[in-house]
């Protein structure tokens, strides 16, 4: 009887050890999260991409050219601003080939480079009168475009020293380019004007160029 | 009950998949857009019109004219340079009818068969006379007006294929273009001859004052 007893003791305890660890690791996980719990949220801000161009100064070339004067330089100004965290490039173009012209009476012809894509010092043939732009700027590189600081003289229209000129295109050539967020403010790329007639007479009248700049986020 | 669930979200997911490429094709050009921007200046050059004159030098027709010599040259050239579009005219007067003068004596001005239209030189007799001719690229009316000599003759005698014309007060036309001459311009020669036939001019110093204009056309 005694021996029975005990058996149904030891099987008793048994099932009841069984039972706790049940217990204990079905309910463990939570009791130890219950002790510290968290969660996780993602937040998103999306920063669009954009860029903003001024609006460039109409040019007057200075002074006049005429049967006594031979030369002409004028400037105008971008300021070009973007949050594109490869920058920008800033491209003009003409809207005419040539670009300088009075109507079908007369026109200036596209400065031509030595190397037509390669911007060099101002240079116009005898017999010919051409028109040509230059750039300068903290974006503009300098090698390419030259070290001056402006266009040179609206008295005697001589074009700066050191700079470098080419012609237009009714296609974009890039003048300046940066590979970062620019200032708020912007970054002011200068472009100069210039033409000449050597040897031979431009008829009198006003000639227009239409100059389009167009930045572009990189 | 189930297959009807399942054919209603195979209906909503199929719409949704069209939608979504239209969205995109329509808004996708405007955010590319937004990462350019432009600007266009006009760019004005002026070119002032001009015209310009050379100041030749006086002349003094040659040989002197006396009993035994009685026709005399000279020639004077003015260069005109322009820009204009529309070109120049050149035209000379005399400061005085007759032009060619000595106090109260005078060589009468050429006397045209047709007046005012340039021939070939001939002064008739028991008369003294003088005239002009003149050549050069722009001449007004070309050879046929003004003869094809391409000088103004030589031993007093003017060149045969000139054709000459008498000077009046006002303004005659010698040459004229349409077109922006060259920087070196454009030159144009007057002939002047003065001839006594059969009758002698007053012996004396004998002047013309002959004013040349360019004008832009």
């Amino acid at each position: 009887m005694k021996k029975f007893f005990l058996k149904k003791i030891l099987v008793a305890s048994l099932m009841s050890l069984f039972v706790l660890q049940a217990v204990y690791f079905a309910l463990e996980p939570t009791l130890t999260n219950a002790a510290t719990t968290s969660d996780s949220v993602t937040v998103t801000l999306n920063v669009t991409s954009g860029v903003s161009i001024s609006d460039g100064a109409n040019a007057s070339m200075l002074p006049n050219v005429g049967i006594v004067a031979n030369r002409s330089v004028g400037s105008s100004a971008w300021t070009v601003a973007t949050n594109s965290v490869t920058g920008y490039t800033l491209g003009v173009r003409a809207s005419t080939t040539p670009a300088l012209r009075n109507g079908a009476t007369d026109n200036f012809a596209d400065y031509t480079a030595t190397t037509p894509t390669v911007p060099e010092t101002w240079s116009v043939a005898s017999s010919t009168k051409e028109f040509g732009y230059s750039a300068y700027g903290t974006n503009v590189t300098a090698g390419t475009w030259g070290t001056h600081t402006d266009c040179g003289s609206t008295s005697t229209g001589i074009v700066a020293t050191g700079s470098k000129y080419r012609g237009f295109t009714t296609s974009d050539v890039t003048i300046a380019s940066n590979s970062g967020v620019t200032a708020v403010a912007g970054v002011t790329t200068n472009i100069c004007f210039a033409a000449e007639q050597n040897g031979v007479y431009a008829a009198s009248g006003t000639y227009t160029a239409t100059i389009t700049a167009t930045a572009t986020a990189a | 009950m189930n297959k009807n669930l399942i054919k209603k979200t195979f209906t909503a997911s199929s719409i949704s998949l069209l939608l979504l490429p239209i969205f995109y094709v329509s808004f996708e050009p405007g955010l590319v857009g937004a990462a350019t921007a432009g600007d266009t200046v006009i760019v004005t050059l002026v070119v002032d019109a001009g015209l310009t004159i050379s100041a030749p030098a006086d002349v003094s027709m040659s040989p002197n004219i006396s009993m035994s010599a009685n026709g005399s040259i000279g020639s004077a050239a003015w260069t005109v340079t322009t820009n204009s579009p529309t070109g120049y005219t050149l035209a000379l007067k005399a400061s005085a009818a007759p032009a060619l003068v000595s106090g109260a004596n005078s060589f009468a001005d050429y006397t045209e068969a047709v007046n005012g239209t340039p021939d070939i030189w001939s002064v008739p007799s028991g008369s003294k006379e003088f005239g002009f001719s003149a050549y050069g690229t722009d001449v007004t009316g070309g050879t046929a007006v003004w003869g094809t000599g391409a000088s103004c003759g030589s031993a007093g005698v003017p060149a045969g294929t000139m054709k000459y014309v008498g000077f009046k007060t006002t303004d005659k036309t010698v040459s004229s273009i349409a077109t922006v001459t060259p920087v070196g311009g454009t030159a144009t020669t007057v002939c002047f001859a003065a001839e006594q036939d059969t009758i002698f001019a007053q012996s004396g110093t004998y002047t013309a004052t002959i004013t040349a204009t360019a004008t832009t056309s």
